[in-house]
């Protein structure tokens, strides 16, 4: 009776949870994704079927190591959770280069603060892709690209021109992987319309030719910094001719690249509040263009060389179509000249605008970097054509005690495009499972239940000599006081016993 | 358990206390092993039901089991036993987790209903019905003929007992110990069935039976039982006749004729030695003697209880020992 009761009881309301492998908590069977703000579908892997598809094509040992990194984790003790996800677009795979700092993850909608210390955030990228990229890198050549910076030997431009010159860079750009076919356009740009390098539009499909041709023309030239006409140039023209459509073949990514040293700044007269209309205008055309998110629709990733002007800013917090003065000119003087004429100092002679170039990357779904040498210029171009991830493990760790009761972990992609999903955890009230070592980066790793058998069996050895104690110690305590042995016995006689 | 294995010493009271902690940990690995194998097929409503239901089924079965091992019972005894206390252990746990969900929901915040919540303060009165189920459970499993009123409220008593400690240190352990309930789940399974099992059982004293064991003189090791039956007293009598007395010395051992008798009244579990001759008759135990030589002034014999492993000096030469031995000993 007490069955039937129990199995009809506990089949009424079933949520829809599955309990995480290796832990005592359950967790929702199917993340919640917010369809209203997301672009991409990041599919939080909760089920371990989902962790079998994405492994099915590897060897047999990094399967198997591949399947525990993807199953949901939960360890209370370290205070730390860790979940599969993987971007979908269109019920495909979307892959994505590396994002570590790019995840955001709030626990109980509040969000985790990755400050190393009581909380911290990793991602970590599995199943990495080479995948094929049309690269447009659209390179400011206006005068102040010839500046010498103080401590420096070196013009902006021939920073640039060292870091695309980088072994690592040509390497990122031309990979030696006989599947990835890549190809790189190479503008530049002042006033009026981009102009190809060396004259005339061409293809590089190789190092040498790539090579080649930075070599012997990358040069700044007079003019102005239209840096917004050339975001829309590159998007709205360069991918539209015939040269670059024929090389989109669906699986190609158009990839758009722009570098600039300063401000968009178009007239003498320009000051930071010139610019508020025109980044509006351009961000409408970028918006216009990522409406229909698709696997050929360009990425624009934005490069400054030199000072931030607002080192806080984050693009997410400015709405669409809301571009403010206090936002773009970083609460600094509105009527300051970007380019100030003789000797007075203008904004372009302290600071990079790395509030636009910041909102023209997060709006075309790429990523925004400030560098000031070469090295890092060179590391933000191999960020633009790093590989790819198909699935990625997001750890976070916070305060233990937070995860005493059932609770919502939100994860947000910050970066490339929008994707925001949740799911509910369910900790057992009464147990918890085994947790394993620390990793060499001080995370914990999955617990097997032999630490729990290894428990067990020196309990249970322990039990066993306490159950046994009391006649051992008995028979010690008689043997001691001689009332075992008749040679202790000091009358001798020698009878035997009847 | 096993009886020969338990001495008469103040350590017997702890058997039962480990041996239901011994089965609380292997409950705890084997629970552990369906929760984290994917085997938890249930809801996160019956959580509590399963966790205290296994607790207090466990301990009842590891005290039933334990008792028919000491009593050498019958298969079909003992599993009867079991079936009847684990089921209304389980039984009553499934009716006390639903109360202290009704009484949560009733008289504390909403967070005492949700099921995931680890909080003693939200947790106690799930444990304190673990108590009580398990202490029920074993009443129905009893033999209640012949046995003081007072035995069930000390199952009661003890299983409340257990199931509040069981409970303080789980959340003890959760919080100051690692933060964790990994090792509070096994402290919970293991401190519930030693605190049940210390408060609640001992081994029978009808299991054994008390000797008298030869340490010293020509009869060394030779020994006897004073093993009362069907409740009556028994007298046995030591002395230097050859014949008609239960333990016999040598005369030339200087042991009088009818030197001393020990009697056994069950009811009460006592030995009492009785001076019988006025010869050399002592008692000896750790820092205490008495001598209860005969007195031809006094009118009756004198006596002394004896304990366990008490020494007899008789006459010049003998000495025996008082040894309490389970019965089953030959």
């Amino acid at each position: 009776m007490w069955a039937l009761l129990f199995v009809i009881l506990g089949c009424v309301g079933t949520p829809d949870v599955v309990p995480i492998p290796d832990t005592t908590a359950r967790i929702d069977a199917v993340a919640e994704v917010n369809q209203r703000q997301s672009e991409l579908k990041l599919h939080i892997m909760t089920d371990p079927e989902d962790c079998v598809y994405i492994t099915e094509d590897s060897n047999e040992y990094l399967a198997e190591q591949e399947y525990n990194a993807c199953l949901p984790w939960v360890d209370r003790q370290a205070g730390e959770i860790k979940l599969g996800v993987r971007f979908e677009l269109d019920d495909q795979f979307y892959q994505l280069p590396d994002l570590n700092d790019n995840i955001s993850v709030s626990l109980n909608d509040r969000q985790v603060v990755d400050n190393a210390s009581e909380s911290d955030v990793r991602v970590v990228g599995h199943k990495p892709r080479r995948i094929s990229q049309l690269f447009v890198l659209l390179i400011d050549g206006s005068a102040s690209m010839n500046t010498k910076d103080s401590g420096s030997s070196k013009t902006r431009m021939d920073k640039v021109r060292d870091a695309l010159l980088m072994r690592s860079v040509q390497e990122a750009f031309f990979p030696d992987d006989p599947k990835v076919i890549n190809h790189v356009l190479v503008y530049t740009f002042t006033s009026g319309t981009p102009q190809p390098l060396g004259g005339e539009l061409r293809v590089l499909s190789n190092k040498r030719a790539y090579r080649t041709l930075i070599q012997a023309h990358l040069r700044a030239r007079a003019g102005y910094t239209h840096l917004y006409d050339a975001v829309d140039y590159g998007l709205n023209t360069v991918l539209q001719t015939s040269e670059v459509q024929s090389l989109l073949d669906g699986q190609t990514k158009p990839t758009l690249v722009v570098l600039t040293d300063g401000f968009n700044n178009e007239e003498a007269r320009d000051t930071c509040i010139s610019n508020v209309p025109r980044l509006q205008d351009l961000l409408g055309k970028i918006r216009k263009e990522m409406d229909d998110f698709a696997v050929d629709t360009p990425l624009i990733f934005t490069v400054g060389l030199g000072n931030p002007l607002s080192r806080r800013f984050n693009p997410k917090r400015v709405k669409i179509g809301r571009v403010s003065d206090r936002e773009l000119c970083a609460g600094q003087s509105h009527n300051k000249l970007i380019d100030a004429p003789g000797n007075q100092i203008g904004f372009e002679d302290l600071f990079i605008d790395n509030v636009s170039l910041e909102l023209i990357a997060d709006r075309g779904k790429g990523r925004a970097f400030v560098e000031k040498d070469a090295e890092g210029l060179g590391e933000a171009f191999q960020e633009v054509a790093a590989i790819r991830y198909e699935w990625f493990e997001v750890m976070f760790r916070d305060n233990a005690l937070k995860f005493r009761r059932e609770f919502n972990v939100g994860l947000q992609l910050n970066n490339y495009a929008r994707a925001v999903s949740n799911v509910n955890i369910y900790p057992h009230a009464w147990m918890d499972g085994p947790h394993g070592p620390k990793d060499s980066e001080g995370w914990s790793t999955r617990g097997t239940i032999w630490h729990s058998a290894s428990i067990l069996t020196s309990g249970l050895g322990v039990l066993l000599f306490l159950l046994t104690l009391g006649a051992a110690l008995f028979n010690v305590k008689r043997l001691a006081m001689g009332r075992l042995h008749k040679s202790r016995n000091r009358m001798g006689n020698q009878q035997k016993n009847p | 358990m096993n009886i020969f294995l338990i001495p008469y010493t103040w350590y017997r009271h702890l058997q039962f206390g480990i041996w239901s902690a011994l089965c609380g940990l292997i409950a705890w690995w084997f629970y552990l092993l369906i929760l984290t194998q994917g085997w938890m097929v249930w809801t996160a409503g019956w959580d509590a039901f399963v966790t205290n239901g296994l607790m207090a089924s466990t301990v009842v079965f590891g005290n039933i089991w334990g008792e028919a091992a000491l009593r050498r019972w019958t298969m079909r005894r003992r599993t009867w036993k079991v079936l009847l206390g684990v089921g209304v252990a389980l039984g009553i746990s499934l009716f006390m987790t639903w109360m202290w969900a009704a009484v949560a929901a009733l008289s504390l915040e909403d967070i005492g209903s949700v099921h995931h919540v680890v909080a003693l303060k939200y947790r106690w009165g799930n444990l304190v019905g673990t108590g009580f189920a398990a202490a029920m459970g074993m009443l129905t499993a009893e033999k209640w003929r012949s046995r003081p009123k007072s035995f069930v409220a000390n199952y009661i008593l003890g299983g409340l007992f257990a199931g509040l400690t069981a409970g303080a240190l789980w959340s003890i352990s959760a919080y100051y110990w690692g933060q964790n309930l990994y090792w509070a789940g096994a402290v919970l399974f293991v401190s519930f069935g030693f605190t049940f099992g210390l408060s609640t059982r001992t081994i029978p004293d009808d299991l054994y039976v008390g000797w008298i064991r030869v340490l010293k003189g020509a009869r060394f090791g030779h020994r006897i039982p004073i093993d009362a039956k069907e409740d009556k007293p028994k007298e046995r009598f030591i002395g230097a006749y050859p014949n008609g007395l239960d333990l016999f010395f040598p005369v030339e051992e200087m042991v009088q004729p009818l030197h001393a008798s020990i009697v056994h009244e069950p009811n009460q579990n006592r030995y009492t030695l009785r001076g019988l001759t006025q010869h050399h008759l002592k008692m000896v135990r750790m820092l205490e003697w008495a001598r209860i030589n005969y007195n031809p002034e006094s009118p009756v014999p004198m006596e002394v209880t004896l304990s366990n492993e008490d020494r007899l000096e008789m006459g010049d030469e003998v000495q025996v020992e008082f040894l309490i031995l389970p019965r089953e000993e030959r």
